[in-house]
């Protein structure tokens, strides 16, 4: 059979773990192309108003494969950390039903993939579906496993996730990465869920633009998962979403550390989750005094208007390091 | 004793203030929700906050602002929506940026990670106050019996002025009738008054000759805030009631507590209260919506389809902007309108929502029920 993966709020490592779990079945899958102006077109026309950019997107991508593929693989992604009840954002557990509005045919399980057991019985689930073995499950397991983790290293190093991808599916080693080459370049942190900051096209490639105006750049995506763990204990509880918390998690380490020279933060314009967040990343950096810029983005956003904002972000940046050091 | 408030949502207040009062504490009514109000949540919420949040931080800083408060009480929750969050955020924004100082009591679930056994513990500590053991539980008791049957019975009340309204023309008569009967049941100490209040003006309302004809019957689903506060939906069950549209809503307070926190008591407890479980949400939200998505999204989408089959005109769908639940929710039922060929109308609102607009989106929506009821004739 052949599956369609949409991109839109699911994002790496899933996405490789999905397809090397899938092909190592025999199944052949096509993950959706990076967005364009006619899938956000799409997704705009057919999704959900009011909706934040990224559940549009989504809809705009699975559409996109509707015809291309026998069938929509769409795990509902109920929970990704150690504790069962850190759940996603209500829009990731609607996302099935969502793409059944439009699509007749999606395979869609409960995906609790916090910890191995919980990950186990996830894709014997799957295997169960798709008639097969619970060894032959066990062994794509272990495959998708070992490649999604490769990505996921990839991607500490700053690569971007489609190219770390490519490069752990097969592909050459690509040139471009975020990895701090000069030490004496301001560092600015971009925090912001994954399938935000690394979507080009929502984001009017704002990375790129970044190390291209000469920035050492972090991301959450960067970090040790340890670092953001502990520093959400800075909460009083934390969120209940575990794309939150990353994102917290990260931004109130990053405001911590010394050589951060200032952080943007983006969001989408009506996201449900980041009215909190971006009210508990706000408070943080005031109370230790690093620029923050919030950028929210939707699909009326143009880029222009964004570089200006950015030129005058970090021209304060440069201003305030240069300071620091005289 | 404390002085105590709580965010204002419907007639909710009734309730805690009969628990309140049995404590022996002092409960202070939180001002009637107003424009005003609204204006000082949006002013320091953060931006894309929901709009009943907006709402709920306007409506606590009016009350601690009369300087008649000491204590905030508010349930915690543990996602997926934004509400568990709201305790954590007043704190921080009254405290920290207004400067308030208050004791403020957050109710979290002793789930791990959010909450656990000791906190839960700390606060009952903090009502029993100087009360022996035996005292408090036997206060305890009577003061969540009363506030259960006024709840009920104000509920019952609202249900029948919904239908009401859309049958007469003239409804100040009846809107006078039951906020007479409203203010009785709060103050009243007494769960035979209670009833016999409720009796008297369920009587007289219904007493009331009806002088219109050709009424609609739609439902109500939705967000629960947004449904119960009148001033936040622009009263627009009035305005669907006086044009001859008769409502009934799937969403109440008591119903809130019977879906939130009864399942969450330990053993017997639990079998006290009488819980039945939610089987009917889940087989009616079945193939549209196959999981619990926070809030009454749900629910949203299972009343609907109730509604259809119940032989019901339409339904309206109210939800704040942006709201994580409803907005899934909306999505949602655009298939079931479509499958079902059911009307549905969503309606969002935040600050901004002018009544023109809603008007006229109304009376659309009511010419279209008309003209199905005539072409089904
Ligand atoms: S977290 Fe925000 S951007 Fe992500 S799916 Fe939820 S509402 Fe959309
Ligand atoms: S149900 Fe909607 S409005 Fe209410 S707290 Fe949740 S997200 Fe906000």
């Amino acid at each position: 059979m052949k599956f369609g993966i949409p991109r839109g709020l699911y994002y790496e490592p899933l996405l490789t773990e999905w397809k090397v779990f899938l092909e190592d079945l025999g199944h052949s899958v096509e993950i959706s192309p990076p967005t364009n102006k006619l899938i956000l077109d799409e997704g705009v026309k057919e999704g959900v108003n009011e909706a934040c950019i990224s559940l549009k997107l989504s809809i705009g991508h699975a559409m996109y494969l509707k015809d291309r593929v026998d069938c929509i693989f769409a795990p509902r992604l109920m929970n990704m950390d150690k504790y069962k009840r850190i759940t996603l954002c209500p829009k990731f557990r609607g996302l099935p039903d969502l793409f059944r509005v439009f699509i007749p045919n999606v395979l869609s399980l409960n995906a609790y993939l916090g910890s191995f057991e919980r990950r186990l019985s996830f894709y014997s689930k799957v295997g169960r579906e798709l008639r097969v073995g619970f060894l032959r499950v066990l062994r794509a397991y272990r495959r998708a496993r070992l490649a999604s983790k490769k990505v996921k290293e990839l991607q500490r190093d700053g690569f971007l996730p489609d190219e770390a991808r490519a490069w752990v599916l097969g592909g050459s080693e690509p040139s471009f990465t975020l990895k701090r080459k000069d030490e004496a370049l301001p560092i600015i942190a971009v925090v912001g869920y994954p399938y935000i900051i690394y979507d080009d096209y929502v984001s009017h490639s704002l990375l790129k633009k970044l190390v291209n105006m000469g920035f050492n750049v972090v991301t959450p995506e960067m970090m040790d998962d340890k670092e953001i763990e502990e520093a959400l204990r800075y909460l009083w509880k934390p969120l209940f979403w575990s794309q939150s918390n990353k994102v917290v998690g990260a931004a109130f380490k990053l405001l911590r550390k010394p050589e951060i020279d200032g952080m943007i933060h983006v969001s989408s314009f009506s996201c449900g989750t980041d009215a909190w967040v971006g009210s508990l990343i706000e408070l943080e950096a005031k109370k230790f005094e690093k620029p923050l810029m919030r950028i929210v983005v939707d699909e009326h956003t143009a880029e222009a208007g964004l570089v200006t904002r950015l030129e005058a972000f970090t021209d304060l940046v440069r201003w305030r390091k240069g300071r620091a050091v005289i | 004793m404390r002085r105590i408030t709580l965010p204002r949502m419907g007639y909710s207040y009734i309730g805690f203030r009969a628990v309140f009062d049995a404590l022996g504490h002092e409960f202070v009514e939180p001002p009637p929700i107003t424009k005003r109000t609204i204006d000082l949540g949006v002013k320091y919420a953060p931006e894309f906050a929901c709009f009943p949040f907006k709402i709920t931080l306007g409506s606590l800083i009016e009350a601690l602002s009369t300087g008649k408060v000491d204590t905030i009480i508010t349930a915690g929750g543990i996602g997926p929506c934004r509400y568990g969050f709201y305790g954590v955020m007043y704190e921080k924004i009254l405290k920290e940026e207004l400067g308030f100082d208050f004791d403020f009591i957050l109710l979290d679930p002793p789930i791990k990670p959010y909450g656990n056994m000791k906190k839960v513990w700390d606060i009952v500590l903090k009502w029993k106050g100087e009360l022996s053991w035996r005292e408090f539980i036997l206060r305890l008791t009577k003061g969540f019996k009363l506030a259960w049957r006024k709840l009920k019975k104000v509920e019952d009340l609202e249900a029948l002025i919904l239908k009401k309204r859309a049958w007469v023309k003239d409804i100040s008569k009846v809107e006078d009738l039951f906020n007479e009967a409203i203010r009785k049941i709060n103050l009243s100490m007494d769960l035979d008054e209670v009833d016999a209040i409720y009796k008297e003006a369920k009587d007289s309302i219904e007493a009331i000759p009806d002088d219109r004809g050709d009424v609609l019957k739609v439902g109500i689903v939705g967000e629960i805030y947004t449904i119960l506060e009148p001033f936040s939906n622009l009263n627009t069950e009035r305005l669907l009631n006086e044009r001859g549209v008769e409502i009934e809503r799937s969403v109440w307070t008591t119903e809130f507590i019977e879906y939130n926190v009864f399942p969450g008591l330990p053993f017997p407890l639990k079998q006290m209260v009488g819980w039945k479980g939610k089987d009917d949400i889940v087989k009616y939200s079945k193939p549209f919506l196959n999981e619990f998505v926070g809030g009454h999204g749900r629910e949203s989408v299972a009343h609907t389809v109730m509604f259809k089959e119940r032989g019901f005109d339409g339904v309206v769908h109210i939800l704040p902007f942006s709201c994580m639940p409803e907005v899934v929710a909306r999505g949602i039922l655009e298939r079931v309108g479509r499958e079902l060929d059911f009307p549905i109308l969503s309606l969002s609102f935040d600050e901004f929502t002018g009544e023109a607009g809603l008007i006229t989106r109304i009376e659309a929506f009511i010419d279209l029920l008309r003209m199905r009821r005539r072409m089904a004739a």
